[in-house]
């Protein structure tokens, strides 16, 4: 009976699936693309990274396709592994070629908001990637995670002064009275001066006797143009949003191609 | 015409040789590939458009009987009146009575029509009236009743020209449509040769036979309603002035030329559809049935000197529309600045300073 007990709880914990492996790692490689010492490396300068900063910083390298953004698929797999907890995640899809960085917790309100995450994603993270430098981009996700920590004041948005507020007020109602002031003076001006010469003789045509007796449209050729598209796609109109992931918890995060 | 013939790219001007790999004529500057037919067809739509052929036929040079003026005595009170050699009618300022020269009108001088006044000088009056007081910008001294004493009707010596124009117009023409392959866009844009040949009736297309008023002003007064218009009979003239023309029926037509040409090509041009560009390429026009004909027309016309500059305004003398050119105040046309300026400032700063504060 013993025994049978402890095969069910093996084979229970085997079917749970690569994510029981994952409990505990915080850099995983559903790709097989890094080698053992490179996840061991990551692995490494994400725990500091988490002590540093006192909260989970993880990382996921996957191939698997998804439904909607990429910072959703990311947002999931976080919640399946770590859910609850405060942290946050750098999801790398290379069937994709998206990155995503989604911050959960309370740490949405404070150092990884809106602007922050954008920040990391925008500065951070792409050369690397572009580089084949997966150690490289991990170490540059955690780089950002320090400047946004350190520079938290630089993200929240500062109210205006009144001076500010009368000044812009005041430039932008100059320029709309401007606009307001000219029309009517325009219309009165050009009242004064209704003499327009006729360049043409329609009111002379005798509808009855108007036709074209002949027409044809010959294709000549084609000629193509070929522009590369600007590479900054990615998050919710290239910034970070907030959003509820399907576990129901609230995340912070964005997403951009590589 | 030559036996020989040469392609030359449409595109670039440069000569296209066939590229038996295409199996089409491939152009070595650009690049362009064309159809052996297609570049057939071009070449000879280009060749089809021919000169203009703008034969109205002899116009007559009638001419002016002498230069300077002469001197007219009135029938009723034995005043004389001194005139322009082409003044066909006018006013006795002695006893107000219309003193017609019957010799003004006269074999070739003759009008063929006249359209007589619809509106009658009081009615003249009333219109400038109203013209001028719905005018906010101008000068409180520029008076109305003090100006429209002087309100003279005039038949205007016109030239109008008949014809059925055939025009032969080509065009270049493009399509575009873009997609996206990958990380690229790509934009294709195919280009045609569109001709469009056509004809359409005029109808005495007027130009006016007097050097000395306005084209400018004259034209504003169209169009004339000719359904009105009657054979000439000098007694439609009396009470009003009427010149003779003094522009040769050769040099009216000049004008009535360009109005037949953009008319037509306006119309040919209509015809090219779902085109995102259409540059005009080579046009040609042919007048068949040409005729001109000779006609006065009804006008009101006042010209005064305000601060040493001379302003006219005048009015159709069958439909009422009046244009003119009038004197602008300008500290009015300032204070309606300022006043509309002034009331959009406080309102849009209000409006932003409780947008920018949060407060709304």
């Amino acid at each position: 009976m013993k025994k049978l007990f402890s095969i069910f709880v093996l084979l229970a914990f085997l079917l749970m699936g690569f994510d029981v492996a994952a409990q505990g790692q915080l850099a995983v490689d559903e790709t097989g693309l890094l080698t053992s010492e490179e996840i061991e490396d990551i692995n490494r300068q994400c725990a500091e990274a988490s002590g540093r900063l006192g909260l989970k910083v993880t990382v996921l390298f996957t191939a698997e396709a998804f439904d909607g953004e990429a910072y959703e698929a990311a947002a999931d797999y976080y919640d399946r592994v770590f859910y609850g907890e405060e942290g946050v995640i750098l999801y790398v899809n290379f069937y994709t070629r998206d990155y995503a960085v989604v911050s959960s917790g309370e740490v949405i309100d404070r150092e990884l908001s809106e602007k922050p995450v954008a920040y990391i994603l925008d500065n951070y993270i792409l050369n690397e990637l572009r580089a084949e430098d997966y150690c490289g981009a991990v170490s540059s996700f955690i780089e950002g995670l320090d400047y946004v920590f350190v520079h938290s004041t630089d993200f929240v948005e500062q109210p205006l002064s009144t001076a500010e507020i009368v000044t812009d007020s005041a430039l932008i109602a100059a320029f709309g009275g401007l606009v307001v002031g000219l029309i009517p003076t325009l219309i009165n001006y050009y009242q004064l001066k209704n003499c327009a010469p006729k360049k043409e003789a329609q009111d002379y045509i005798d509808p009855q006797r108007v036709k074209i007796y002949r027409s044809g449209d010959l294709f000549l050729y084609r000629t193509s143009k070929r522009v590369r598209i600007a590479d900054n796609s990615g998050g919710s109109k290239g910034g970070s949003t907030r959003f509820t992931g399907s576990s129901g918890i609230s995340h912070v995060g964005g997403s951009r191609k590589f | 015409m030559s036996d020989i013939r040469g392609y030359k790219c449409p595109n670039c001007g440069a000569a296209v040789p066939f590229d038996p790999n295409a199996q089409k004529l491939v152009c070595g500057h650009c690049g362009s590939e064309f159809d052996t037919d297609a570049l057939d067809s071009y070449n000879q739509l280009v060749q089809d458009v021919k000169e203009d052929s703008l034969d109205w036929g002899e116009l007559d040079k009638a001419g002016l009987n002498g230069e300077g003026m002469r001197t007219l005595v009135c029938p009723s009170c034995g005043g004389s009146v001194v005139a322009e050699q082409t003044t066909s009618a006018t006013c006795c300022p002695y006893c107000g009575n219309t003193l017609i020269v019957p010799k003004a009108f006269a074999g070739m001088l003759l009008p063929d029509l006249v359209i007589p006044f619809k509106l009658d000088k009081e009615a003249a009056k009333e219109g400038f009236k109203q013209f001028l007081r719905s005018k906010k910008a101008l000068p409180n001294d520029f008076k109305p009743e003090r100006i429209l004493s002087k309100v003279q009707g005039l038949y205007v010596p016109y030239w109008l020209f008949d014809c059925d124009a055939e025009a032969s117009a080509r065009f270049l023409a493009t399509r575009t449509h873009s997609r996206r392959e990958g990380d690229y866009q790509v934009t294709l844009t195919d280009h045609f040769y569109v001709y469009r040949d056509g004809e359409i009736s005029f109808e005495k297309v007027p130009v006016d036979a007097s050097q000395k008023l306005d084209n400018e002003l004259l034209e504003s007064l169209e169009p004339f309603d000719y359904e009105q218009a009657v054979s000439f009979n000098a007694a439609y003239l009396s009470g009003f002035l009427a010149d003779k023309y003094d522009e040769e029926p050769d040099e009216a037509v000049v004008r009535a030329n360009e109005r037949i040409r953009n008319s037509m090509l306006m119309a040919l041009r209509s015809k090219v559809l779902e085109y995102d560009t259409a540059i005009l390429d080579a046009s040609s026009l042919r007048l068949n049935h040409a005729q001109r004909s000779y006609a006065l027309l009804p006008i009101y016309i006042y010209s005064v000197v305000y601060k040493g500059e001379n302003y006219t305004f005048a009015m159709n003398g069958q439909t009422g529309k009046i244009v003119g050119d009038l004197p602008a105040d300008g500290q009015k046309l300032l204070v309606t600045f300022v006043k509309y300026f002034l009331l959009a400032f406080v309102l849009i700063f209000v409006l932003s300073f409780l947008m920018l504060g949060g407060w709304l």
